[in-house]
Order: structure tokens, then C-alpha cells, then sequence
């Protein structure tokens, strides 16, 4: 039996920069007729740290969402990268400490947001009108962590009126990686730059990604370029598409 | 490698490398080559059950590693080949100039030997003032050019068929077209001379059998055939960890490692070599040396690395590397680049030179992912940052993180932060963008425009609803 | 003592750590043979610029003189068992000189005919165990190399290719598997043939059976 009930992982990025992703991701499962939750204590999963070698420091952050989903049957985030570091680290990173029971436990009950709807819920198609051409990145922890494999494309098949044009290379990185975009941001660059290119010879006007971190880079640069495309979070393009929210409904 | 091409940061190489014209897509247009190959040449094949099977015989082998080396050593001996154990590429080195005084050497052809170039051993038998042609066609075209390698399999790739016919018509005194047929039958011609007046051939080795004492060597051009044949002497230079138990592990093995490298089912040759001549063989060396290379491995034996011993050089995580496509092999400062580069130079060379090589992945795990014998290479990464960390973390890092995490680790602390961000940043955001951020984000504000924080966070926003 | 201190410092090091089964079930790979033996041989070798034929015992001469013609010289290795007078009357027919394959005439010679102890269909390889009956040089230098081997010498692919390799190999200094003609990709990644070994490549599998 699929959970009626899921505590929603929000994500720093999205909470703090990018609300309506996690609005949307809301709304989306509320449409499929799951309550949803936002346990306040979380504030972020610490893969920032963990990512630069600092354990301690990660651990003193992630302690926030062993605490905040406890008692979740299910917890959701719009972000393969931070689902990832739950499910796939957070076991490693708590070893040997008095969390690792309570870690364990967390990081099998943590999904993405597509792998949830599709996965966990068995949603088939979703249905929805938006009109445009639309490119797929497929951002890297969610398809090689998560194993993730199709649900995001899965979920745009039913949108009437979008079509799906896809880049030469649509799992190829971004450059975002987190630290590594400030750390190396020459290197950064260069990848997004190929990204970007990869995307505008589609003709796309959007990129989408399940992934804030990939989208506010990509999206950056774009920016920086004035670049005719735009990014757009997945949840939030489905939101839209099945008119749970209104365009440009942001800030 | 030049000194200049070693000095620095990975990103102050990175930079000058992003500087060279075309070099980006050059290696683009290799990796993608390659990679188009490698799913033609696996097509039809379990490759998971491939890649689970090559980890399982190098997981084995390298856990017993004195015993095959010590048995190699004896089935190689018994055929009448020399087998000499060498701790530090000085020592190696040393070993080499020795054979090649002995015979009074002159002129050396050379098949391609990363473990080679780990040692330096061109560089040394230079300054002995003796002659040494890199004989693949690739390695040919750089040494001449006095350029490193840019890519593992293609070492020329760089360069345009132009280019490289000027650089033959200056250098030999020709008037070669911009054919590769015309310019490769040149370079077939004059390396031909080479190989027969050669004294000493020195190669690599792809696998060295236990059981059997014999070595192999892979190439598509013939040159490890030319260097191990017709030279009076052949000098093989290996990594220790290069070895398999018998010729059965080959039948996985080296499908694994011709698809994974050059997308081949097989090369075109597959040299085996037992040992010197026979009495009776009409050719052959009269001498072969192997010299089995520790320089550093064996700290690596012990821990949680040892995984990185079972490379079997292909290159495959270099073609799937984001990073590397985008700046080649230089960028990594030393003799291996891509993902192997950034985990095995650190622990062969030491974290103080090289410890920021691991920071050179965006830890995207497309290399854990093409691995042939599935190395973790990613984890290898981040267990390497800790390592670093704990051994040499700057201050302001520390600092940094420490104060970060302390602030977040409670929700109080981290809608404070929020709070503070969006007055500190009301001056530097404009339609919600910030152009120009403060200290380190200035790094990211260079190329790239910053979202501003919201104006109300999604918690914000949740509470008010 | 040398090897011991070596070997002494690798244990030391592995000292504790489980060592795990040596892995006795190996996959099938690319590699590995579907049972179709010539058929299977003469779709591969030409995927990488070879040729491959079919002849019967009879037919041999005539294809030999085939391949010759034209050619002034050629080196012609010992080990072609049964075959070797049917070469030589091919390469007489089209008037190209049989010589010594000794490195000097390997060298200026137009095509080198050996045999080869076992042919893998799954690649279109053959192996070629050196030695008096076999030089270097008669498959190496000249730019084309001929290869006449019985067709019962088939094998379906690398598992069956290795499982033979320590026989095969025995009293020998070297084994080669060659598949196709030496080539490389080094300029611009255009393919080229021939570099440091034969350009061109025609294996002759002899039928079984007399005539």
C-alpha cells in the first residue's frame, strides 16, 4: 500500500531560493491524494561539507533531519542529489555513531520526487497541458545514485502539447557538483557552457531537471548569456501543466 | 612531462589548457568515438556480468599479490627471461641504464609504458645521450612535436592532419600532403629504419601470467611486435599489479579492457611473450627483461585504496569524464589524468602536491559507473577529500564549515540565517538576481548570475498558509 | 634477496586482509564463439579490413597465384604442413620469387604466407606461435601477409582460444594473435592501414576433406 501520508524534504536550495519547486512539489502530491507534511526542524542533509571531507561538520546538519522525519512514513525531496545523500550516505556518514540505527532507517524511507510519483505511487501518466519544447538534463546523483531511469521522462510523456527534444549527451554533467562550482568555477563554466550549447542546437525553450542545484547553474549562466532558453524544475513544470499553480507564480 | 606542464594548481593548469583552441572539442570528438565503439563492441554481452566477473579476478588477485608475483617470477625465470624487482622508479631506472650500458646502446625503440613515463625513464636514458624513439604513431607525433600527450589512446588527438604534416615536412626536410594515408606511410617508412637499427626495445605490459611466466602486449599498430622482435634486446617495464593468474582470466579480461579503451572487440595484435629466443628461432631478442615497479603501490595495498590497484589501464573512465573533456591530461599536472589520475597520484605522489586533484570531479560517478572492473572511483574521491581534510585542511575552510554547520544545526539558526542573508544581499540584488556576490561567491558570480534569496522561503511561506 | 625483500613488504602490507575465491565461472563476452565456426570468421575479419576465403585443398595454388600476382618476391615461413608445396606452385604460377623469410628479404619482399596453429571465428583472429617454423618477420614486414590454416583449426572464440594458449605456446618465445591489418586512428581519428605491420590481410581457410 503506497503511504498516504509523506514528510516533504524540502531541500536548502528550494527553500531558500527556489520556493515554488517545493510548493509545487506539494501540490503535486496532494493531487495524487497524499497528505504531506513539512517537519520544521530540518534545515539541510550536509552534503556541502560531507562533499569537502568535512564528516563532523556535515553530521551537525544532517542531525537536524534525523530528528525532523522520525516519525515519517515516507520522506520526499524535489532533488535527486540531496534524496541521494540520505539514502545513499547517510548510513556511511553515521556509522559507528549512535545515529546509525536511526540513519539507516532514514535513508530507506527517502525518495525523489519522480521516483516517488512513479515508483512508489504507480503513477502511469500524468495528464496536463503545456505548450513547448522542452530538453531533459539528467542531473548526475539521481541517475547514478539513485539508479534513477526514465520516471521524470515518464511523467512528461502525458503532457499534451509538450514536446520532448533530447541533447546529444542529456547525462552528461552540468558542473554544478556543489562546491565544485565554486571551487573550480573556470571548470564549471566551461561544463555548463557545453551543456548549454548541447541544448540550444535541440531548438528547446526550456531545460528541465529534477534538480535545483543543476537548474540554478545552468540557469546563471543563461542568465549571464542572455540565453533565449529558461530552466524549470520538473515539479514545477508538472504543477503547471496540470494547472495546480499559475505560471510565473513565484515571488 | 616538462616542469612547467607539472607546476601549479589544477586549476592554474586547468585554466591554460581551457586557454588552447579546439582542444576541448578534439577530445570531445574522441571520447565520443570511443565511446560510440565501446557499445558496439559490447553489444550483445552481459556487460554487468563481464564487469562483475573482472572485479571478482582482480579483487583476487591483487589480495594475493607476493604469491602471484613470486610464481610469475619463477615460470619467467625458468623460460629464460630476466624478472628484476624494483621499489622506486630510481631503482627501475637504474636497472634500465644498466642493461643498456651493457650492450653499449645507442638507439632505444619504445612501445607506449605508462609505467614508464611514471619513472621517467625517457627523460633518464636522454641524458645518457642515447637515442629513444617513441614508435605509436600518437607518441611519435608529440615526442617530435616536444608536446605531452592530450589523451591516453590518442595522444595527438589536438592536433589537425595540418598541423602534424607541417611539423613532418619541418622536422624530416618532406613535402607531405595533409593525407593521414601519405603522412602515416611516411611515418611507417622512417620508423621502419628505426626499428631494424634499434639496439633495445622497451615496452610495456598489459598483463603479465602467473602461471605461465609470458607477458602480453596490445597494440592496433604493431609497434609492441617491432619492439619486442627485432631489437637484440627487450626491456618490459611493469606495474606490480598488473598480472593475472593464468590465461583464462584473459578470456574476460581483455575484452573488458580493448572495448573499454579503444571500443574493440580485439586488437589487431596480441603479443605474447614466453621469453627470449629459442636456439633455433631465426629471430627474436636474445635477451628480455621484465622489471615489475612497486613506486609506491604496495602503501597503497594496505587500506581502504587498495581497490585502485585493480586498473587495468584502460582509459574508460577518462573518456566518460566530464572534467577531463573539457581540459585533457595536462590539466591533472602528472603521468595519469581523469578520475584514475585524481585518485592514484595523490597516493603515489603524496597529498601535499597533489591533494587538490580529488577536488578535480564534480563527483558525477560517470566514472564508477564505465569502470570495467568496477572501481568505486568516486568514493575513492571523497574518502580522499577526508583524507586531505584531516591531514591538511586550510584554516578559512575549517573556519568556514565549522561555523556553517554550528549555524544550521538548528532550524533557529538557519531562518536567522536567512533572514541576514536577504538584508545583506538587498544592495547586490536586482530582479532577484545578484551579479556581483560577496567574498567567496565572487567566484560564482563571475560567469554566472546567483538567484537572490526569496523573498518569503517555501517555511515562510508554509507558515503563513 | 632482492625478490624477498619485495615480496616481503607486499605481505606485510596484505597482512589481514581476506582473500577472496578465485573466480572459477567466467561470462561469456564479445569474445566468446556462438558455435558458427567459418561463417562466423568471414563476417568478422572483414569488420576490421581482412579478408577471408574459403578453398579447397585444390583450389589453393590458384588463389596463391591470385594474391601474387604482380608481386616480385615473397617470404614464405616452414610451417605450412601439407600446404606448402600447393603455395609454392601458386606463387610460381604468377612468377614471384619464394625466399628465406630472413629479416633482409622480409624486408623488401611483397606479401609473407605462414600458416597458424588455431583460428577464433568470434573475432576473426588467428595465433601464430613463433619460431623457425614461423619468423617474426614473414607476418610482420611485408605488406601483405598471407595466412593459410585448415579449417578444423577453427575455434569458436576466446574462451576456447585460451584454454590452448599454454599448449600451443610450449618450446616457443612468442605467440601472436593477429586480427587483421596493423592500423591506427592517431591523425584526426581517420582510420589507416598499415603502419608498422602488413596493410593487407587474406586468411585462407582450407576446407577439410582431400582433393
Amino acid at each position: 500500500m503506497p503511504p498516504a501520508r509523506v514528510a516533504l524534504f524540502v531541500t536548502c536550495l528550494a527553500d531558500l531560493l527556489f520556493p515554488e519547486v517545493g510548493e509545487a512539489t506539494v501540490e503535486l502530491l496532494e493531487d495524487q491524494g497524499v497528505r504531506v507534511d513539512f517537519p520544521e526542524q530540518q534545515t539541510c542533509c550536509g552534503q556541502p561539507a560531507f562533499n569537502s571531507g568535512f564528516h563532523e561538520e556535515a553530521r551537525r546538519m544532517a542531525r537536524t533531519l534525523l530528528a525532523a522525519f522520525e516519525g515519517a512514513e515516507a520522506v520526499v525531496a524535489p532533488s535527486g542529489s540531496c534524496a541521494a545523500m540520505v539514502r545513499v550516505y547517510f548510513p556511511r556518514l553515521f556509522e559507528g555513531t549512535r545515529d546509525e540505527a536511526r540513519a539507516k532507517t532514514l535513508a530507506a524511507k527517502t525518495y525523489e520526487l519522480s521516483e516517488f510519483l512513479v515508483d512508489v505511487l504507480g503513477v502511469e501518466s500524468l495528464a496536463g497541458s503545456l505548450h513547448a519544447r522542452v530538453t531533459y538534463h539528467d542531473a548526475c546523483h539521481g541517475l547514478r545514485e539513485l539508479g534513477l531511469a526514465g520516471q521524470g521522462r515518464k511523467l512528461l510523456a502525458g503532457i499534451e502539447g509538450l514536446e520532448l527534444v533530447e541533447m546529444a549527451r542529456p547525462d552528461a554533467c552540468c558542473g554544478f557538483g556543489g562546491t565544485f562550482s565554486v571551487r573550480l568555477p573556470e571548470m564549471a563554466t566551461a561544463m555548463a557552457d557545453d551543456k548549454l550549447d548541447q541544448a540550444s542546437a535541440t531548438g528547446a525553450d526550456l531545460i528541465v531537471a529534477g534538480d535545483a542545484g543543476c537548474l540554478m547553474h545552468l540557469g546563471g549562466r543563461m542568465s549571464r548569456t542572455g540565453s533565449a532558453m529558461r530552466p524549470m524544475h520538473l515539479a514545477v513544470l508538472l504543477a503547471q501543466a496540470r494547472g495546480l499553480r499559475a505560471p510565473g507564480a513565484r515571488r | 612531462m616538462s616542469e612547467e606542464a607539472l607546476a601549479g594548481t589544477f586549476e592554474e593548469r586547468a585554466h591554460l589548457q581551457l586557454q588552447v583552441p579546439g582542444l576541448a572539442t578534439a577530445i570531445g570528438r574522441a571520447m565520443d568515438t570511443i565511446l560510440g565503439n565501446r557499445a558496439l563492441a559490447f553489444a550483445g554481452a552481459d556487460l554487468e556480468a563481464m564487469r562483475e566477473a573482472g572485479e571478482a579476478i582482480r579483487t583476487h588477485t591483487v589480495a594475493s599479490l607476493p604469491a602471484y608475483l613470486e610464481r610469475f617470477a619463477e615460470t619467467a625465470r625458468a623460460n629464460g627471461t630476466n624478472v628484476f624487482f624494483a621499489e622506486t622508479g630510481s631503482e627501475a631506472v637504474e636497472y634500465v641504464r644498466g642493461v643498456l650500458r651493457a650492450h653499449e646502446a645507442r638507439l632505444v625503440v619504445k612501445g607506449k609504458s605508462m609505467a614508464a613515463e611514471e619513472i621517467g625513464l625517457n627523460h633518464a636514458l636522454e641524458a645518457d645521450g642515447t637515442e629513444v624513439v617513441e614508435t605509436d604513431l600518437g607518441e611519435y607525433i608529440v615526442q617530435v612535436a616536444h608536446e605531452p600527450p592530450s589523451h591516453i589512446i590518442v595522444p595527438a588527438v589536438h592536433k589537425t592532419r595540418g598541423q602534424i604534416r607541417d611539423l613532418f615536412n619541418r622536422v624530416h626536410g618532406t613535402d607531405l600532403p595533409d593525407e593521414p594515408e601519405r603522412i602515416t606511410k611516411f611515418a611507417r617508412q622512417h620508423l621502419r629504419e628505426r626499428f631494424l637499427a634499434a639496439d633495445v626495445g622497451i615496452t610495456g605490459v598489459n598483463f603479465a601470467i602467473a602461471e605461465a611466466g609470458s607477458f602480453v602486449i596490445v597494440t592496433n599498430e604493431g609497434n609492441g611486435r617491432m619492439c619486442s622482435s627485432l631489437p637484440h634486446v627487450h626491456i618490459a617495464i611493469m606495474g606490480m599489479e598488473r598480472i593475472v593468474p593464468s590465461y583464462r582470466e584473459l578470456a574476460v579480461l581483455m575484452p573488458l579492457l580493448t572495448g573499454s579503451a579503444t571500443g574493440q572487440r580485439v586488437t589487431t595484435y596480441m603479443n605474447f611473450v614466453h621469453g627470449p629466443r629459442r636456439p633455433q628461432d631465426p629471430d627474436g631478442p636474445e635477451e628480455v627483461h621484465v622489471v615489475v615497479l612497486d613506486n609506491g603501490r604496495s602503501s597503497i595495498l594496505e587500506g581502504e585504496f587498495r581497490s585502485i590497484l585493480h586498473c587495468i589501464r584502460c582509459g574508460a573512465c577518462q573518456n566518460v569524464c566530464p572534467v577531463y573533456r573539457q581540459v585533457g591530461g595536462h590539466a591533472y599536472g602528472a603521468v595519469y589524468g581523469g578520475p584514475i589520475g585524481a585518485v592514484l597520484t595523490p597516493l603515489l605522489s603524496g597529498l601535499e602536491r597533489f591533494g587538490d586533484l580529488p577536488n578535480a570531479s564534480s563527483l558525477c560517478a560517470a566514472c564508477t559507473d564505465v569502470c570495467p572492473v568496477r572501481i568505486p572511483l568516486h568514493d575513492h574521491l571523497l574518502e580522499l577529500r577526508r583524507a586531505v581534510v584531516l591531514e591538511r585542511a586550510g584554516v578559512a575552510e575549517r573556519e568556514t564549515f565549522g561555523l556553517w554547520s554550528r549555524a544550521w544545526s538548528r532550524a533557529a539558526g538557519y531562518r536567522l540565517f536567512a533572514r541576514l542573508a536577504r538584508v545583506g544581499q538587498w544592495p547586490l540584488a536586482r530582479a532577484h538576481r545578484i551579479r556581483r556576490g560577496p567574498l567567496w561567491l565572487s567566484r560564482w558570480t563571475r560567469d554566472r548570475d546567483l538567484p537572490a534569496v526569496a523573498a518569503r522561503t517555501f517555511r515562510e511561506r508554509r507558515r503563513r498558509s | 634477496m632482492q625478490d624477498e625483500v619485495f615480496l616481503t613488504r607486499l605481505r606485510e602490507r596484505l597482512r589481514g586482509v581476506r582473500v577472496p575465491e578465485r573466480p572459477t565461472d567466467l561470462p561469456l563476452t564479445p569474445a566468446s564463439g556462438d558455435g558458427r565456426l567459418f561463417e562466423r570468421f568471414a563476417e568478422e575479419l572483414p569488420k576490421v579490413g581482412g579478408q577471408a576465403r574459403r578453398v579447397r585443398p585444390g583450389e589453393l595454388a590458384g588463389v596463391v597465384a591470385e594474391l601474387a600476382a604482380g608481386a616480385g618476391a615473397a617470404v614464405v615461413a616452414s610451417g605450412l604442413g601439407a600446404h606448402r608445396d600447393a603455395v609454392l606452385e601458386g606463387l610460381a604460377t604468377a612468377g614471384c620469387a619464394a625466399e628465406e623469410p630472413t629479416r633482409e628479404r622480409a624486408a623488401t619482399a611483397d606479401l609473407g604466407v605462414t600458416g597458424a596453429a588455431l583460428g577464433v571465428a568470434s573475432t576473426g583472429s588467428v595465433l601464430i606461435p613463433m619460431g623457425p617454423d614461423a619468423p617474426r618477420v614473414a607476418s610482420l614486414l611485408p605488406p601483405l601477409h598471407v595466412v593459410v590454416i585448415d579449417e578444423d583449426r577453427l575455434v569458436p572464440g576466446f574462451g576456447e582460444l585460451f584454454e590452448q594458449m599454454a599448449d600451443l605456446s610450449l618450446g616457443r618465445a612468442q605467440t601472436v594473435l593477429v586480427t587483421g591489418p596493423s592500423r591506427t586512428a592517431d591523425i584526426e581519428l581517420s582510420i589507416v592501414r598499415g603502419v608498422h605491420g602488413p596493410e593487407r590481410m587474406v586468411v585462407l581457410v582450407v576446407a577439410n576433406g582431400t582433393e
